[in-house]
């Protein structure tokens, strides 16, 4: 089964099947452009209203903006993570061990 | 010495979509071609006919020997039809431009439903009780092998840097082999390269730097239930397809562990995610064909069901698998397959 995705102007769009036999009429799908250009109006009201879909492009540029900012979180989780490390370590960093039984006492 | 009759070198498929669910359509070797992966060797020989009833009537009673059979009644044949996704390799500026006939036949063979989406094609699962079936013929053996009403299971993987295979495990009524050498089949996007397993972008939540070593997937679409019916001579009315488990099963190198929610950007806690029925998306993208020639397939929801702890030599692995599950009890959302 196939459907094309009709945008309408309230930001949703109809899912409008394509009829088997418009698929078949002609070799270069030229049947089916015309039915998705100029659709039977109670085919397209009788179509399921679905959200309209985002494009490949910004499928795309959505993923790479999550990932980004996961990477950010990541990336400040870990430097937060370090700094508390460097500071939890800090007493004794640089601390000179004992040498003499005087400073050791 | 008589020459050889019949050589296993050759063959081809076509299918084309019915518009009446088992009544065989016209196929044309010039519309309908189907471009077949058969590897390097030679291909596979057909899949034998199977029947729902084998013809025993039992044994003699006289005997205990087993006694004269009928006839085996119910018949149909499974199959494997393997391909290789790819695009058509020119903008998808309008629904006339298509994805060649394997992929997007292929793909509702499968049990999706394509819809054209602007500049890109889109498949998700197709509403439950409403399926295609297709007309299929093998050429094979210098033979024709054809079938009505034919469903499929639909599976891939994509193991070290190769292409991803793509694979169709079809059922459907079929009638016996007649003698037919193999047609002179039209396959489209001939000049187009599919995409192999390198610089795939692979996402699970907020985990997106593993390292990906293989991923396969399985649907575990059930095309197992037959449709008997003693009033239709032969007695089988073909397969109805059911539930499906939509699965990837992914091996990656293993990460330090990370804190709730597991997953992190460089570092996943799979044991940990897994015990916390956590719902994160998964996806890979294969882009690596170029404009016009690549293909995304997601989970927008899934949890994680197995984890596979494992090695290879001195390196430490572990094999997930994730399945797929819908956002809401009534909404068809579990899977999505994007090709543009």
């Amino acid at each position: 089964m196939e459907y094309v995705l009709i945008p309408q102007k309230d930001g949703t769009a109809k899912r409008l099947p394509i009829p088997q036999e418009i698929i078949d009429a002609t070799a270069d799908r030229s049947a089916v452009v015309a039915y998705v250009r100029n659709p039977p109006k109670a085919a397209l009201d009788a179509a399921e209203t679905v959200p309209m879909q985002p494009t490949a492009s910004q499928r795309r540029a959505e993923a790479k903006k999550h990932a980004d900012a996961h990477a950010a979180a990541d990336k400040k989780a870990a430097a937060d993570r370090e700094a508390a490390l460097k500071a939890s370590v800090a007493p004794y960093v640089n601390h000179k061990p004992a040498t003499t039984e005087q400073e050791r006492t | 010495m008589p020459a050889v009759a019949k050589f296993n070198q050759v063959t081809g498929f076509l299918a084309k979509v019915e518009t009446v669910n088992g009544t065989a359509v016209t196929l044309d070797a010039a519309a309908d071609g189907m471009n077949a992966y058969i590897g390097d060797g030679d291909p596979a020989p057909p899949e034998s006919l199977e029947y729902t009833f084998d013809g025993s009537i039992g044994n003699a009673p006289g005997t205990m020997a087993p006694q004269l059979r009928t006839t085996p009644n119910g018949r149909f044949r499974k199959g494997k039809f393997q391909f290789l996704l790819k695009g058509s390799g020119a903008e998808y500026t309008s629904s006339s431009v298509v994805p060649p006939n394997e992929v997007h036949r292929g793909l509702v063979m499968g049990g999706y439903v394509a819809t054209f989406v602007t500049d890109h094609w889109e498949y998700i699962p197709a509403s439950h009780g409403a399926f295609s079936s297709f007309t299929l013929r093998q050429y094979i053996h210098g033979e024709l092998w054809e079938q009505a009403g034919v469903v499929a299971d639909l599976s891939y993987e994509s193991s070290g840097l190769g292409v991803p295979i793509w694979t169709l495990d079809y059922a459907g009524n079929a009638t016996l082999p007649t003698e037919g050498a193999l047609a002179s089949i039209t396959y489209q996007a001939t000049g187009v390269i599919p995409s192999v397993a390198s610089a795939i972008v692979g996402t699970f939540g907020n985990f997106t730097g593993a390292v990906i070593r293989k991923v396969s997937f399985k649907r575990n679409r059930n095309i197992d239930t037959a449709r008997i019916n003693q009033q239709l001579a032969g007695g089988h009315a073909g397969f109805v397809p059911g539930r499906t488990m939509p699965t990837f099963e992914v091996e990656i190198e293993k990460t330090a562990f990370t804190t709730t929610p597991f997953h992190a950007s460089s570092a996943l806690n799979p044991d940990a995610l897994r015990e916390a029925a956590i719902s994160i998306p998964v996806s890979f993208e294969y882009e690596s064909g170029g404009t016009y020639n690549q293909w995304t397939h997601s989970f927008p929801q899934a949890q994680l069901t197995n984890v596979q702890h494992s090695n290879d030599g001195p390196l430490a692995t572990v094999t997930l698998s994730f399945a797929a599950h819908a956002s809401t009890p009534s909404a068809n959302d579990a899977e999505l397959i994007l090709v543009y």
